[in-house]
C-alpha cells in the first residue's frame, strides 16, 4: 500500500505540472490587464497613469518580462510552494487561499456529505421497491432535480424561502457586520445554500446507487444468503449495500472537481465568501497569481481527493490490494 | 468477501470527520481581519442591531449599506476605481471640497488666497483638524501627499492633474527630491505655485491626504506594502475600525471630524452580490441599497422604503476608432449617430428615466448652444454613408459587457445598423477583457460607461492630441488643443464656460463619440433616515450621491 501511494504521489507531478502550463498561459491569452482593472475602474476621462508610473508597476508585477520568463520564475516558486503574492492585494495567494477554502469546504463538504446521507436510503429503497409508485416518485424527483441547474435552483430558492416566506437569510454566512456568529446562526445561513448543493448531488447519487444496488441484488451470493434465511436487514446491509457502494465511492472521486467547481455559481448566488467567489474575482481582475494558484490548489485537492478515494476501496472491499 | 466490520468502520469515521469538521469550521475563527488582534470574539460591535445603547429611543446607532464591488486595497496611490472608491471618500480628507454647484469651499483648508499672477494659491489650514489616531493635520502632510502622488515609484497617479505645479516635471523625472512649487510656510500654511495660471489646479489638489506622521520616513518604492493600508488613517468623516475581506467594511465616526461630528456613529459596508440587496432590504438586513431600476415597483411596494432619484453622473457611450480609416471620414460618423435610435435606447434599457447624450454631460455652467444634435433619421443615415463611399461588405464589431443592461444597448444598435445596411455584430466580454481591447485600441466601436467630472477640462485627456487617453479614440484637431491650452489658463468661469462651448461644439458637429444617454441615478434607504443627496458628482473623493453620508442621521426605528 504504501508503494502504491508513493507511486500515485509521484504521478501528480507531471499532471500539476500541465495544469500549471496550461493554466497559466490561457490566463496570459485572456485580453486585458490586471493593470487595466486596477486603474481601469473608473472608466472616466481621466488621464490614468502617466507613462513612467506606468513602467513602474508593470515591472513590480514582472509584466514586462516575456511570458515564458513569466513562466519560469512563477515555477521556481511553486516547487517551493510558493504560489507568489496576489498582483492586486499583495497578500500570498496561499494566504487568501487557506482564508477562504475552509468556508467552501465547510459549505460544499457539508452538502456532499449530507447528499450522501440522503442518497443512501433513497437509493437503496429506490432498488429494493423497484418499479413501486415510491421508485416512480424517486426517480423522477431525481431527474427533475439533476435536470434542473443548481443556479437557477438557487436563485428560486433565495425568492421563495428569503423573499416570500422569509425563512432563511438572503445569503452571505453571517448577519451583517459579524464573522462568527453562535453556531446555530451560522446553520441558518447555510441551510438554503447547502440543501441547494445537496438537492442536485443527492438525485444524482441515489441514482448510481439504486442501479448498483439493482446489478447486486440479482447476484447468487445474495440468493444464498436469503436462502440460508438471513434477514432482509442483513442481506442488504451486510451483503448487498457494501458492493453498491463501491461504483459510488468511485463517482464521488471522480465528481469531486466538479462538485467544488460548482461553488463558482453557489458561492456568487448565495454571497458565500468562499474559494469559488474568489476564483471568479480573480479572473475577472486578471489576477494572475491568483487564478493559477486557486487551480494549482484545486488540482492538489483533487488528485489528493481521488487518492483518498482509490485508498477507501481497500477499506471496504478487501480483495482490493495495491502494489 | 466484503468486509462489512470495514465499511461500518468506514461509515463511521466519515460521520464522525463530517461532525468534527462542521463544528470546527462552524465555530472556529476562520474569517481575515485586518488586525485580529484588535478584534475580540465577542466584541460588542459584532452585533450591530441590539447595540443596547439604541435601546432607550430604539433609534439604531448604525448604518448597513448593501455593495457589490468590495475594495482590493484600500491603497489610493494604486487604486482608483470605484470599489476602492466610496471607502476612501470616508476614510481620507481633502484640502478642498465642491459644495453643489461644484465651487471650491474650505475642507482641510478653512480659507486661501490667489496672487495677483493667478499663480500662487496660499492655503490656511484649519488647526482643530486632527488625523484619526488624535495628531493634528499640518502642511506637511499635504506637501508630501501631493508628491507621493506624483512620484513614479508610487504610480505618479496624479501627475497628469499636478503637474502645472514648478518643480512638479523635474520630481516625476527624477531630476528633483521635491515639488519646490509646494512650500510649507509654517505647520498650517501651504502654498503652491504653478508655471502658468491653472484654472484645474484645486481640482488636483482633490487628492486624498496621508499622514506624514507615519509616511515621511518611508521610500516611495516601499509605501505600497506597507502596513498602513490595512487600516488607514484619515481624517474623513469615518475612521477604519474592520475590514473581513470581501465580506464587510465597519466605520466608526471621527467625533472631531473637521466638518462637523458625523449623524450616524458606526456604517457597515455589506459586499454581497447585488442582486441579493433588494431581497435583504426588503428583511431589514441592509438599510441602504441601490435597487435596479426594472425593481422599482418592488421597491415601492416596502413600506419602510424611500427612494431618492438623482441626476446622472456618467453616460452611456460608443465610442468610434478614429485610428481606423474607414472612421475617418466625419460623413460616416454622422451617418451612425443618424443611424441608431438614440431615443429608443433611453426608452428601453434606459427605462426612459435621464436624458440622451448629445455631448458630454459635463459642467451645467458650460455654454452648450454650439451643440449639435442629431436626430434618429435611418434615410439621412443611408444618404451620409453612401456619399462617404462605405464599404458595407465591412463589418463593424461592437464590443461591450457581458451584462444585460450593455447586450440590450448593443442589440438595439446592431438592429439600427443592419437596417440602414451596415452589418454589425456584437462582442461580448467582461470589464476588463473588453476595456483593455478599448485601451489597446484594438476595437472599431466600443459600448461603454463613462463617468464625468465636474471640470470640462478633463475631456482633454480624450480629445487634445497630448491627452493620454487620445491614442485610444485617434481623434486630434489643432484648434480643440489651441482651446484646450485657453482654457487650462483661464481662471474666470465666464470666460471658460465660452471656451469649452466651443469645445462641445467643435467635438458634436465631428461627431466624435456616439453619445447615448445619461441615465438617471437612485439610492433606497430606510424612511426613518435623512440625509441622502439627489445631486450625485463623480470624483474619487466625493462620490456619486452619497458623498455627505456624515450628514444623514436615524430618525427613528429601523
Amino acid at each position: 500500500m504504501q508503494v502504491y501511494i508513493a507511486k500515485r504521489l509521484l504521478s501528480m507531478l507531471p499532471v500539476l505540472l500541465l495544469v500549471a502550463t496550461f493554466v497559466f498561459f490561457i490566463v496570459q491569452l485572456m485580453p486585458g490587464s490586471v493593470i487595466e482593472y486596477m486603474f481601469g475602474g473608473v472608466a472616466g476621462e481621466e488621464g490614468g497613469l502617466p507613462p513612467i508610473g506606468a513602467e513602474h508597476i508593470r515591472e513590480e508585477l514582472g509584466l514586462d518580462l516575456p511570458m515564458h520568463v513569466q513562466y519560469w520564475n512563477w515555477l521556481r516558486r511553486a516547487a517551493r510552494l510558493d504560489f507568489g503574492d496576489s498582483m492586486l492585494t499583495r497578500e500570498p495567494v496561499i494566504q487568501r487561499i487557506i482564508d477562504r477554502f475552509p468556508r467552501t469546504l465547510l459549505l460544499m463538504g457539508t452538502a456532499l456529505v449530507l447528499s450522501i446521507i440522503v442518497a443512501i436510503p433513497i437509493g437503496v429503497i429506490s432498488a429494493l421497491k423497484q418499479y413501486s409508485v415510491l421508485d416512480h416518485v424517486v426517480t423522477g424527483t431525481s431527474f427533475l432535480a439533476i435536470s434542473i441547474p443548481s443556479f437557477f435552483v438557487g436563485l428560486g430558492a433565495v425568492y421563495i424561502f428569503s423573499s416570500l416566506l422569509r425563512w432563511t437569510p438572503v445569503g452571505g454566512m453571517a448577519p451583517v457586520g459579524t464573522t462568527s456568529p453562535p453556531l446555530l446562526v451560522r446553520m441558518h445561513y447555510m441551510i438554503l445554500p447547502v440543501l441547494v448543493v445537496s438537492l442536485r448531488q443527492a438525485a444524482s447519487f441515489a441514482r448510481y446507487l439504486r442501479s448498483g444496488m439493482l446489478e447486486v441484488i440479482s447476484k447468487q451470493y445474495v440468493s444464498t444468503a436469503r436462502s440460508k434465511g438471513l434477514s432482509e436487514y442483513v442481506v442488504v446491509l451486510k451483503h448487498a449495500l457494501p458492493n453498491a457502494l463501491i461504483p459510488l465511492i468511485t463517482i464521488i472521486g471522480i465528481r469531486l472537481p466538479v462538485i467544488f467547481g460548482g461553488s463558482v455559481v453557489i458561492e456568487r448566488i448565495f454571497s458565500w465568501p468562499g474559494i469559488g467567489s474568489l476564483t471568479l474575482n480573480a479572473l475577472q481582475q486578471r489576477d494572475l497569481t491568483m487564478v493559477v494558484g486557486i487551480n494549482m490548489f484545486f488540482a492538489l485537492f483533487v488528485l489528493f481527493a481521488n487518492l483518498l478515494a482509490d485508498i477507501s476501496y481497500a477499506l471496504v472491499d478487501p480483495r482490493i490490494r495495491y502494489g | 468477501m466484503i468486509n462489512y466490520k470495514r465499511l461500518r468502520s468506514l461509515l463511521v469515521i466519515l460521520l464522525a470527520l463530517s461532525m468534527v469538521f462542521v463544528f470546527a469550521t462552524a465555530c472556529g475563527p476562520e474569517e481575515v481581519t485586518d488586525d485580529p488582534a484588535d478584534e475580540p470574539a465577542d466584541d460588542p460591535a459584532d452585533e450591530p442591531a441590539d447595540d443596547p445603547a439604541d435601546e432607550p429611543e430604539d433609534v439604531p446607532t448604525e448604518l448597513r449599506m448593501g455593495r457589490s464591488n468590495p475594495p482590493d486595497v484600500l491603497n489610493i496611490f494604486r487604486a482608483r476605481g470605484g470599489a476602492t472608491a466610496f471607502p476612501s471618500s470616508q476614510i481620507y480628507g481633502l484640502l478642498v471640497r465642491w459644495n453643489d454647484n461644484q465651487e471650491y469651499i474650505p475642507y482641510g483648508a478653512e480659507s486661501w488666497e490667489v496672487s495677483d499672477d493667478d499663480r500662487t494659491y496660499t492655503f490656511h489650514l484649519d488647526r482643530d483638524n486632527v488625523w484619526h489616531d488624535g495628531e493634528p493635520v499640518i502642511a506637511q502632510d499635504y506637501k508630501m501627499t501631493f508628491e507621493l502622488a506624483c512620484n513614479p515609484e508610487s504610480y505618479a497617479i496624479a501627475y497628469a492633474d499636478l503637474q502645472s505645479i514648478v518643480g512638479a516635471e523635474e520630481y516625476y523625472e527624477g531630476e528633483a527630491d521635491e515639488i519646490v512649487g509646494i512650500e510649507v510656510i509654517d505647520d498650517y500654511t501651504l502654498s503652491v505655485t504653478t508655471e502658468e495660471p491653472d484654472a484645474v489646479l484645486l481640482l488636483g489638489l482633490m487628492q486624498p491626504v496621508v499622514p506624514h506622521h507615519i509616511f515621511g520616513d518611508v521610500a516611495p518604492a516601499d509605501i505600497d506594502g506597507h502596513e498602513y493600508w490595512r487600516k488607514p488613517i484619515g481624517f474623513g468623516p469615518y475612521k477604519h475600525v474592520e475590514y473581513v475581506t470581501d465580506q464587510y467594511l465597519r466605520l466608526e465616526a471621527h467625533e472631531d471630524y473637521v466638518l462637523g461630528e458625523p449623524g450616524i456613529q458606526h456604517v457597515v459596508i455589506d459586499y454581497s452580490d447585488s442582486t441579493n440587496h433588494l431581497p435583504m432590504f426588503e428583511r431589514q438586513e441592509l438599510d441602504w441599497i441601490r435597487a435596479p431600476r426594472d425593481e422599482m415597483d418592488r421597491v415601492d411596494a416596502i413600506p419602510h422604503a424611500k427612494t431618492y432619484y438623482g441626476g446622472p453622473y456618467g453616460y452611456q457611450v460608443a465610442r468610434i476608432n478614429m485610428n481606423q480609416e474607414r472612421f475617418q471620414d466625419v460623413r460616416v460618423r454622422r451617418a451612425i449617430l443618424h443611424a441608431i435610435d438614440r431615443p429608443g435606447i433611453l426608452e428601453g434599457p434606459g427605462h426612459g428615466e435621464g436624458e440622451i447624450a448629445h455631448s458630454p454631460f459635463i459642467a451645467p455652467w458650460v455654454d452648450r448652444s454650439q451643440v449639435v444634435e442629431y436626430d434618429y433619421d435611418p434615410d439621412r443615415a443611408k444618404e451620409l454613408f453612401d456619399e462617404a463611399g462605405w464599404d458595407y461588405s465591412e463589418p463593424i464589431e461592437i464590443l461591450t459587457f457581458d451584462s444585460p443592461r450593455y447586450i440590450d444597448i448593443a442589440s438595439i444598435m446592431e438592429r439600427n445598423l443592419d437596417a440602414v445596411g451596415v452589418d454589425a455584430n456584437i462582442t461580448l466580454g467582461d470589464f476588463t477583457s473588453m476595456y483593455g481591447r478599448y485601451s489597446d485600441g484594438d476595437y472599431g466601436f466600443y459600448s461603454g460607461y463613462f463617468m464625468f467630472s465636474a471640470d470640462p477640462h478633463t475631456l482633454a485627456n480624450c480629445w487634445s492630441s497630448s491627452g493620454a487617453r487620445n491614442p485610444e479614440t485617434g481623434y486630434q484637431n489643432p484648434r480643440l488643443d489651441e482651446l484646450f491650452r485657453e482654457g487650462r489658463a483661464t481662471l474666470d468661469t465666464s470666460e471658460r464656460a465660452e471656451i469649452y462651448g466651443e469645445v462641445l461644439g467643435i467635438l458634436s458637429e465631428d461627431a466624435v463619440e456616439i453619445g447615448l444617454y445619461g441615465g438617471d441615478t437612485s439610492q433606497t434607504a430606510h424612511e426613518n433616515i435623512v440625509g441622502p443627496d439627489t445631486r450625485g458628482f463623480y470624483h474619487f473623493m466625493q462620490f456619486q450621491d452619497i458623498h455627505n453620508l456624515w450628514e444623514w442621521e436615524w430618525t427613528g426605528p429601523r
